[in-house]
Protein backbone atom coordinates (compact mmCIF):
# COMPACT_ATOMS: atom_id res chain seq x y z
CA UNK A 1 0.00 0.00 0.00
CA UNK A 2 1.30 3.15 -1.22
CA UNK A 3 1.76 5.92 2.20
CA UNK A 4 -0.17 8.18 -0.04
CA UNK A 5 -3.16 5.97 -0.56
CA UNK A 6 -3.47 6.07 3.20
CA UNK A 7 -3.77 9.44 2.92
CA UNK A 8 -6.87 9.34 0.83
CA UNK A 9 -8.00 6.77 2.44
CA UNK A 10 -8.21 8.85 6.05
CA UNK A 11 -8.99 11.90 4.25
CA UNK A 12 -12.08 10.82 1.58
CA UNK A 13 -13.44 9.37 5.09
CA UNK A 14 -12.27 11.59 7.65
CA UNK A 15 -12.07 15.07 6.25
CA UNK A 16 -16.27 15.92 6.05
CA UNK A 17 -16.34 14.18 9.26
CA UNK A 18 -19.20 15.52 11.08
CA UNK A 19 -20.26 14.73 14.64
CA UNK A 20 -23.77 16.18 16.31
CA UNK A 21 -22.86 17.87 19.17
CA UNK A 22 -24.36 17.33 22.65
CA UNK A 23 -27.80 19.20 23.20
CA UNK A 24 -26.81 21.49 25.96
CA UNK A 25 -23.69 22.97 24.06
CA UNK A 26 -25.61 25.96 22.55
CA UNK A 27 -26.46 26.87 25.84
CA UNK A 28 -22.73 26.28 27.35
CA UNK A 29 -21.69 28.03 24.25
CA UNK A 30 -23.74 31.34 25.47
CA UNK A 31 -22.29 30.77 28.76
CA UNK A 32 -19.05 30.86 27.55
CA UNK A 33 -19.95 34.22 25.93
CA UNK A 34 -20.81 35.86 28.77
CA UNK A 35 -18.06 35.78 31.52
CA UNK A 36 -15.91 38.71 29.06
CA UNK A 37 -18.91 40.66 29.50
CA UNK A 38 -19.44 40.35 33.29
CA UNK A 39 -15.90 41.03 33.53
CA UNK A 40 -15.78 44.78 31.64
CA UNK A 41 -18.92 45.83 33.39
CA UNK A 42 -16.86 45.01 36.68
CA UNK A 43 -14.24 46.86 35.59
CA UNK A 44 -15.80 49.69 34.66
CA UNK A 45 -17.65 49.60 38.50
CA UNK A 46 -13.84 49.04 39.56
CA UNK A 47 -12.37 52.00 37.61
CA UNK A 48 -14.91 54.15 38.54
CA UNK A 49 -14.49 53.76 42.15
CA UNK A 50 -10.81 54.05 41.59
CA UNK A 51 -11.66 57.20 40.41
CA UNK A 52 -13.85 58.73 42.63
CA UNK A 53 -11.10 57.99 45.23
CA UNK A 54 -8.99 59.39 43.27
CA UNK A 55 -10.96 62.87 42.81
CA UNK A 56 -11.54 62.48 46.59
CA UNK A 57 -8.02 61.84 47.79
CA UNK A 58 -7.18 64.72 45.39
CA UNK A 59 -8.89 67.27 47.00
CA UNK A 60 -8.06 66.29 50.18
CA UNK A 61 -4.36 66.31 49.38
CA UNK A 62 -4.96 69.38 48.27
CA UNK A 63 -6.20 71.25 51.18
CA UNK A 64 -3.85 69.43 53.38
CA UNK A 65 -0.96 71.29 51.03
CA UNK A 66 -2.70 74.86 51.39
CA UNK A 67 -2.63 74.36 55.20
CA UNK A 68 1.01 73.27 55.22
CA UNK A 69 1.76 76.39 52.49
CA UNK A 70 0.17 78.54 55.01
CA UNK A 71 2.21 76.99 57.82
CA UNK A 72 5.93 77.63 56.49
CA UNK A 73 4.57 80.98 55.06
CA UNK A 74 3.70 81.75 58.90
CA UNK A 75 7.03 81.17 60.17
CA UNK A 76 8.62 82.78 57.50
CA UNK A 77 7.24 85.95 58.41
CA UNK A 78 7.94 85.41 62.10
CA UNK A 79 11.33 86.76 62.35
CA UNK A 80 10.39 89.74 60.43
CA UNK A 81 7.61 90.89 62.29
CA UNK A 82 10.35 89.86 65.32
CA UNK A 83 12.35 92.76 63.86
CA UNK A 84 9.94 94.98 63.02
CA UNK A 85 7.84 95.11 66.56
CA UNK A 86 10.44 96.88 68.89
CA UNK A 87 9.27 99.70 66.42
CA UNK A 88 5.70 98.60 66.04
CA UNK A 89 5.02 98.19 70.18
CA UNK A 90 6.92 101.61 70.52
CA UNK A 91 5.01 103.75 68.27
CA UNK A 92 2.28 104.69 70.14
CA UNK A 93 5.00 105.61 73.57
CA UNK A 94 6.68 108.13 71.09
CA UNK A 95 4.09 110.40 71.68
CA UNK A 96 5.04 110.95 75.50
CA UNK A 97 7.19 114.25 74.97
CA UNK A 98 9.51 114.08 77.96
CA UNK A 99 11.05 110.74 76.79
CA UNK A 100 13.70 112.63 73.95
CA UNK A 101 15.83 109.84 74.27
CA UNK A 102 13.53 106.73 73.84
CA UNK A 103 11.93 108.83 70.91
CA UNK A 104 15.20 109.01 69.24
CA UNK A 105 16.40 105.74 69.94
CA UNK A 106 12.94 104.69 68.42
CA UNK A 107 13.65 107.48 65.45
CA UNK A 108 16.98 105.81 64.80
CA UNK A 109 15.69 102.27 65.32
CA UNK A 110 13.04 103.06 62.50
CA UNK A 111 15.42 104.37 60.11
CA UNK A 112 18.20 101.25 60.81
CA UNK A 113 15.09 99.00 59.82
CA UNK A 114 14.19 100.60 56.78
CA UNK A 115 17.32 99.73 54.92
CA UNK A 116 17.03 96.38 56.83
CA UNK A 117 13.76 95.34 54.97
CA UNK A 118 15.98 95.65 51.87
CA UNK A 119 14.44 98.89 50.58
CA UNK A 120 10.83 98.39 51.18
CA UNK A 121 10.30 101.86 52.42
CA UNK A 122 8.96 104.21 49.68
CA UNK A 123 11.59 106.70 48.59
CA UNK A 124 9.83 109.81 48.76
CA UNK A 125 9.66 109.33 52.82
CA UNK A 126 13.75 108.48 52.63
CA UNK A 127 14.05 111.55 50.92
CA UNK A 128 11.90 113.67 53.12
CA UNK A 129 13.87 112.84 56.44
CA UNK A 130 16.92 113.55 54.67
CA UNK A 131 15.95 116.86 53.65
CA UNK A 132 15.11 117.69 56.66
CA UNK A 133 18.63 116.40 58.39
CA UNK A 134 20.48 119.96 59.22
CA UNK A 135 23.37 119.09 62.05
CA UNK A 136 23.53 120.25 65.10
CA UNK A 137 26.29 118.04 66.61
CA UNK A 138 25.86 118.58 70.52
CA UNK A 139 22.53 117.08 69.94
CA UNK A 140 24.10 114.25 67.46
CA UNK A 141 26.89 113.66 69.86
CA UNK A 142 23.94 113.25 72.36
CA UNK A 143 21.70 110.83 70.01
CA UNK A 144 25.22 108.63 69.43
CA UNK A 145 25.35 108.60 73.21
CA UNK A 146 22.04 107.53 73.84
CA UNK A 147 22.38 104.71 71.33
CA UNK A 148 25.58 103.66 72.52
CA UNK A 149 24.03 102.92 75.79
CA UNK A 150 20.86 101.63 75.41
CA UNK A 151 22.59 99.11 72.22
CA UNK A 152 22.15 96.85 74.69
CA UNK A 153 18.68 96.69 75.50
CA UNK A 154 18.12 95.73 71.26
CA UNK A 155 20.42 92.93 71.81
CA UNK A 156 18.62 91.28 73.95
CA UNK A 157 15.22 90.66 71.59
CA UNK A 158 17.10 90.71 68.70
CA UNK A 159 20.21 88.97 67.76
CA UNK A 160 23.43 90.85 68.03
CA UNK A 161 24.98 89.62 64.76
CA UNK A 162 22.42 91.30 62.49
CA UNK A 163 21.85 94.68 64.76
CA UNK A 164 25.46 95.97 65.36
CA UNK A 165 26.89 96.12 61.88
CA UNK A 166 23.49 98.08 60.50
CA UNK A 167 23.76 99.89 63.50
CA UNK A 168 27.74 101.26 62.33
CA UNK A 169 26.65 101.26 58.81
CA UNK A 170 23.36 103.74 58.83
CA UNK A 171 24.92 105.39 61.98
CA UNK A 172 26.11 107.95 60.05
CA UNK A 173 22.61 108.98 58.33
CA UNK A 174 20.74 108.00 61.22
CA UNK A 175 22.34 110.40 63.75
CA UNK A 176 22.15 112.74 61.13
CA UNK A 177 17.73 112.35 61.28
CA UNK A 178 18.38 112.57 65.18
CA UNK A 179 19.66 116.04 65.10
CA UNK A 180 15.93 117.47 64.09
CA UNK A 181 13.89 116.28 67.06
CA UNK A 182 10.77 118.37 66.36
CA UNK A 183 8.00 117.04 67.16
CA UNK A 184 7.09 117.49 63.53
CA UNK A 185 9.52 115.30 62.17
CA UNK A 186 9.17 112.47 64.62
CA UNK A 187 5.32 112.23 63.77
CA UNK A 188 6.59 112.28 59.86
CA UNK A 189 8.78 109.55 61.53
CA UNK A 190 5.92 108.09 63.16
CA UNK A 191 4.07 108.04 59.84
CA UNK A 192 6.74 106.66 58.02
CA UNK A 193 7.26 103.89 60.93
CA UNK A 194 3.56 103.18 60.08
CA UNK A 195 4.20 103.18 56.44
CA UNK A 196 6.74 100.41 56.63
CA UNK A 197 4.60 98.60 58.83
CA UNK A 198 2.36 97.94 55.69
CA UNK A 199 5.08 97.22 53.30
CA UNK A 200 6.22 94.76 55.02
CA UNK A 201 3.10 93.43 55.72
CA UNK A 202 2.84 93.64 51.72
CA UNK A 203 5.64 92.21 50.66
CA UNK A 204 4.17 88.83 52.28
CA UNK A 205 1.07 89.08 50.87
CA UNK A 206 2.46 89.46 47.58
CA UNK A 207 4.49 86.05 48.15
CA UNK A 208 1.40 84.56 49.65
CA UNK A 209 -0.62 85.42 46.05
CA UNK A 210 1.93 84.08 43.88
CA UNK A 211 2.29 80.72 46.00
CA UNK A 212 -1.15 80.80 45.70
CA UNK A 213 -1.08 81.36 42.49
CA UNK A 214 1.22 78.40 41.85
CA UNK A 215 -0.89 76.22 43.43
CA UNK A 216 -3.63 77.14 41.56
CA UNK A 217 -1.76 76.68 38.07
CA UNK A 218 -0.61 73.13 39.92
CA UNK A 219 -4.50 72.33 40.29
CA UNK A 220 -5.67 73.00 37.63
CA UNK A 221 -2.87 71.12 35.12
CA UNK A 222 -3.87 68.08 37.24
CA UNK A 223 -7.52 68.73 37.58
CA UNK A 224 -6.89 69.12 33.74
CA UNK A 225 -5.06 65.75 34.00
CA UNK A 226 -7.66 63.78 36.08
CA UNK A 227 -10.51 64.73 33.62
CA UNK A 228 -8.38 63.56 30.55
CA UNK A 229 -7.92 60.21 32.23
CA UNK A 230 -11.63 60.18 33.56
CA UNK A 231 -12.89 61.08 29.40
CA UNK A 232 -9.97 58.30 28.39
CA UNK A 233 -11.80 55.88 30.73
CA UNK A 234 -15.19 56.90 29.02
CA UNK A 235 -14.05 55.95 25.83
CA UNK A 236 -12.72 52.55 26.82
CA UNK A 237 -8.82 53.73 26.29
CA UNK A 238 -6.47 53.13 29.02
CA UNK A 239 -6.15 55.08 32.04
CA UNK A 240 -2.70 55.67 33.46
CA UNK A 241 -3.03 56.38 36.94
CA UNK A 242 0.59 57.48 36.93
CA UNK A 243 0.39 60.37 34.81
CA UNK A 244 -1.83 62.06 38.19
CA UNK A 245 1.01 61.05 39.84
CA UNK A 246 -0.45 58.49 41.91
CA UNK A 247 0.43 54.65 41.78
CA UNK A 248 -1.74 52.38 43.48
CA UNK A 249 0.05 51.99 46.65
CA UNK A 250 -0.89 55.75 47.67
CA UNK A 251 -4.31 55.27 46.82
CA UNK A 252 -4.34 52.18 49.35
CA UNK A 253 -2.17 54.22 51.96
CA UNK A 254 -4.99 56.98 51.43
CA UNK A 255 -7.58 54.27 51.95
CA UNK A 256 -6.54 53.02 54.96
CA UNK A 257 -5.85 56.58 56.34
CA UNK A 258 -9.71 57.46 55.05
CA UNK A 259 -10.67 54.44 56.71
CA UNK A 260 -9.16 54.69 60.32
CA UNK A 261 -10.54 58.38 60.17
CA UNK A 262 -14.08 57.23 59.68
CA UNK A 263 -13.58 54.52 62.16
CA UNK A 264 -12.44 57.01 64.72
CA UNK A 265 -15.15 59.19 63.87
CA UNK A 266 -17.56 56.33 64.06
CA UNK A 267 -16.10 55.30 67.60
CA UNK A 268 -16.42 58.81 68.77
CA UNK B 1 -27.83 34.25 4.48
CA UNK B 2 -24.14 34.43 2.23
CA UNK B 3 -21.22 34.60 4.12
CA UNK B 4 -20.65 38.60 3.59
CA UNK B 5 -23.91 38.90 5.76
CA UNK B 6 -22.57 36.40 8.12
CA UNK B 7 -19.27 38.45 8.50
CA UNK B 8 -21.49 41.50 9.21
CA UNK B 9 -24.42 40.03 11.60
CA UNK B 10 -20.94 38.46 13.40
CA UNK B 11 -19.11 41.54 14.09
CA UNK B 12 -22.34 43.50 15.42
CA UNK B 13 -22.63 40.00 17.67
CA UNK B 14 -26.00 39.55 16.50
CA UNK B 15 -27.76 36.57 18.35
CA UNK B 16 -29.27 35.22 15.49
CA UNK B 17 -26.27 35.28 13.45
CA UNK B 18 -24.71 33.46 15.82
CA UNK B 19 -27.24 30.99 16.26
CA UNK B 20 -26.97 30.45 12.73
CA UNK B 21 -23.18 29.57 12.11
CA UNK B 22 -23.45 27.76 14.95
CA UNK B 23 -26.02 25.01 13.47
CA UNK B 24 -24.13 25.14 10.02
CA UNK B 25 -20.74 24.74 11.62
CA UNK B 26 -20.52 22.72 15.02
CA UNK B 27 -20.95 19.54 13.41
CA UNK B 28 -18.05 19.79 10.91
CA UNK B 29 -15.64 21.87 13.63
CA UNK B 30 -16.93 18.96 16.22
CA UNK B 31 -15.92 16.57 13.37
CA UNK B 32 -12.37 17.92 13.13
CA UNK B 33 -11.99 18.30 16.99
CA UNK B 34 -12.31 14.41 16.94
CA UNK B 35 -9.63 13.91 14.51
CA UNK B 36 -7.22 15.99 16.95
CA UNK B 37 -8.40 14.41 20.44
CA UNK B 38 -9.42 11.14 21.91
CA UNK B 39 -12.04 12.25 24.33
CA UNK B 40 -15.56 13.20 22.90
CA UNK B 41 -15.99 15.68 25.57
CA UNK B 42 -12.72 17.75 25.12
CA UNK B 43 -13.47 17.89 21.55
CA UNK B 44 -16.84 19.49 22.37
CA UNK B 45 -14.81 21.58 24.65
CA UNK B 46 -12.89 22.71 22.56
CA UNK B 47 -15.28 23.17 19.80
CA UNK B 48 -17.45 25.40 21.83
CA UNK B 49 -14.30 27.51 22.77
CA UNK B 50 -13.37 27.54 19.01
CA UNK B 51 -16.63 28.83 18.55
CA UNK B 52 -16.22 31.80 20.90
CA UNK B 53 -12.87 32.80 19.33
CA UNK B 54 -14.69 32.66 16.52
CA UNK B 55 -17.51 35.12 17.80
CA UNK B 56 -14.95 37.30 19.60
CA UNK B 57 -12.46 37.64 16.68
CA UNK B 58 -14.19 38.44 13.60
CA UNK B 59 -12.74 41.38 12.92
CA UNK B 60 -9.48 40.15 12.36
CA UNK B 61 -10.75 37.75 9.28
CA UNK B 62 -9.24 39.09 6.48
CA UNK B 63 -11.00 37.78 3.61
CA UNK B 64 -8.27 35.73 2.79
CA UNK B 65 -9.33 32.86 1.15
CA UNK B 66 -12.68 31.76 2.57
CA UNK B 67 -14.48 32.98 6.35
CA UNK B 68 -15.01 28.46 6.67
CA UNK B 69 -11.60 27.95 5.87
CA UNK B 70 -10.44 30.48 8.48
CA UNK B 71 -13.04 28.87 11.44
CA UNK B 72 -11.52 25.84 10.74
CA UNK B 73 -7.98 26.99 11.23
CA UNK B 74 -9.36 28.48 14.48
CA UNK B 75 -10.85 25.32 15.76
CA UNK B 76 -7.53 23.67 15.05
CA UNK B 77 -5.73 25.83 16.70
CA UNK B 78 -8.05 25.08 19.53
CA UNK B 79 -7.44 21.51 19.25
CA UNK B 80 -3.76 22.15 18.90
CA UNK B 81 -3.38 24.58 22.30
CA UNK B 82 -5.13 21.73 23.75
CA UNK B 83 -3.23 18.61 23.20
CA UNK B 84 0.10 20.81 23.90
CA UNK B 85 -1.54 21.36 27.48
CA UNK B 86 -3.71 17.79 28.25
CA UNK B 87 -1.70 15.36 25.79
CA UNK B 88 2.12 16.50 25.58
CA UNK B 89 2.85 15.95 21.75
CA UNK B 90 5.74 14.30 22.24
CA UNK B 91 6.64 14.39 19.10
CA UNK B 92 10.32 12.96 19.58
CA UNK B 93 8.65 9.83 20.19
CA UNK B 94 11.35 7.27 17.67
CA UNK B 95 10.07 3.92 18.90
CA UNK B 96 6.81 2.08 17.53
CA UNK B 97 6.10 1.24 21.04
CA UNK B 98 2.18 0.80 20.74
CA UNK B 99 1.00 -2.39 19.71
CA UNK B 100 -1.85 -1.98 17.56
CA UNK B 101 -5.04 -4.57 18.66
CA UNK B 102 -6.77 -5.62 15.73
CA UNK B 103 -9.79 -4.71 15.55
CA UNK B 104 -12.53 -6.56 13.37
CA UNK B 105 -12.83 -7.35 10.56
CA UNK B 106 -13.84 -5.40 7.37
CA UNK B 107 -13.12 -4.81 4.02
CA UNK B 108 -11.04 -1.94 3.38
CA UNK B 109 -14.28 -0.18 1.29
CA UNK B 110 -16.09 -1.11 4.15
CA UNK B 111 -13.53 0.59 6.20
CA UNK B 112 -16.37 2.42 9.30
CA UNK B 113 -15.28 6.29 9.54
CA UNK B 114 -15.28 5.06 13.38
CA UNK B 115 -12.85 2.58 12.68
CA UNK B 116 -10.30 5.05 10.85
CA UNK B 117 -10.87 7.13 13.91
CA UNK B 118 -10.41 4.84 16.02
CA UNK B 119 -7.03 3.94 13.97
CA UNK B 120 -6.29 7.28 14.15
CA UNK B 121 -7.21 8.41 18.06
CA UNK B 122 -4.89 5.14 18.81
CA UNK B 123 -1.55 7.07 17.25
CA UNK B 124 0.70 8.69 19.31
CA UNK B 125 -0.19 12.25 19.77
CA UNK B 126 2.45 14.04 17.70
CA UNK B 127 1.80 11.26 14.65
CA UNK B 128 -1.58 11.96 15.22
CA UNK B 129 -1.23 15.95 14.61
CA UNK B 130 1.17 15.67 11.71
CA UNK B 131 -1.10 13.40 9.62
CA UNK B 132 -4.39 15.12 10.42
CA UNK B 133 -2.51 18.26 8.91
CA UNK B 134 -0.92 16.83 6.86
CA UNK B 135 -2.95 14.42 5.06
CA UNK B 136 -6.42 15.40 6.03
CA UNK B 137 -6.30 19.23 6.42
CA UNK B 138 -3.59 19.43 3.06
CA UNK B 139 -0.73 21.45 5.24
CA UNK B 140 2.23 21.70 3.78
CA UNK B 141 5.16 20.56 6.14
CA UNK B 142 6.55 23.79 6.41
CA UNK B 143 3.41 25.09 7.75
CA UNK B 144 2.88 22.11 10.48
CA UNK B 145 6.18 23.03 11.12
CA UNK B 146 5.56 26.58 12.06
CA UNK B 147 2.23 25.91 13.28
CA UNK B 148 3.64 22.86 15.94
CA UNK B 149 7.17 24.79 16.97
CA UNK B 150 9.14 21.83 15.14
CA UNK B 151 11.46 21.33 12.14
CA UNK B 152 10.41 20.37 8.97
CA UNK B 153 12.36 17.09 9.26
CA UNK B 154 10.46 15.89 12.37
CA UNK B 155 7.19 16.65 10.58
CA UNK B 156 7.97 14.76 7.73
CA UNK B 157 9.81 11.96 10.02
CA UNK B 158 6.22 11.68 12.52
CA UNK B 159 4.34 12.01 9.21
CA UNK B 160 6.05 8.62 7.85
CA UNK B 161 5.91 7.06 11.20
CA UNK B 162 1.95 7.49 11.26
CA UNK B 163 1.64 6.12 8.10
CA UNK B 164 3.12 3.24 8.79
CA UNK B 165 0.88 2.61 12.15
CA UNK B 166 -1.76 3.22 10.16
CA UNK B 167 -1.10 0.93 7.39
CA UNK B 168 -0.18 -1.82 9.90
CA UNK B 169 -3.46 -1.58 11.01
CA UNK B 170 -5.03 -1.14 7.77
CA UNK B 171 -3.32 -4.56 6.59
CA UNK B 172 -4.12 -5.86 9.61
CA UNK B 173 -7.82 -5.62 9.16
CA UNK B 174 -7.41 -6.65 5.52
CA UNK B 175 -5.55 -9.96 6.51
CA UNK B 176 -8.56 -10.39 9.07
CA UNK B 177 -11.12 -9.73 6.78
CA UNK B 178 -9.73 -12.01 4.21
Amino acid sequence: MEPEEIDKIFKNRLSGLSATPSADAWKRLQHKMEPPKKNRSMWIYYAAASITLLIISGIWFFTNQTTLDNGTLATINTPETATSKPVHTEDPVTIKPEEVKTNEYQIAQAQKVQPEIIQKSTPPIRSAVKSKVKTKIPVMAKAAKTMNTEDKWPKDKATPSTFSPTLNATAPEEKLALVNQDKPLTSEMLTAGIIEVTVKRDNPEVEERSELRENLARKTSLLKKIYKQARNLKNGDQVELASLGINTEKINSEKQELKEKLNKVISL
Amino acid sequence: MNEPELIAGLIKSEGKTQKFVYEKYAGIMLGICLRYLKNRMDAEEVMLNGMVKIFNNVKQFKHEGSFEGWMKRIVINEALAHLRKKEPLHLAIEKDHIQLATSEATAESELAVEDLLQMLHELPAGYRTVFNLYAIEGYSHKEIADMLEINEGTSKSQLSKARALLQKRLVGSEISNN
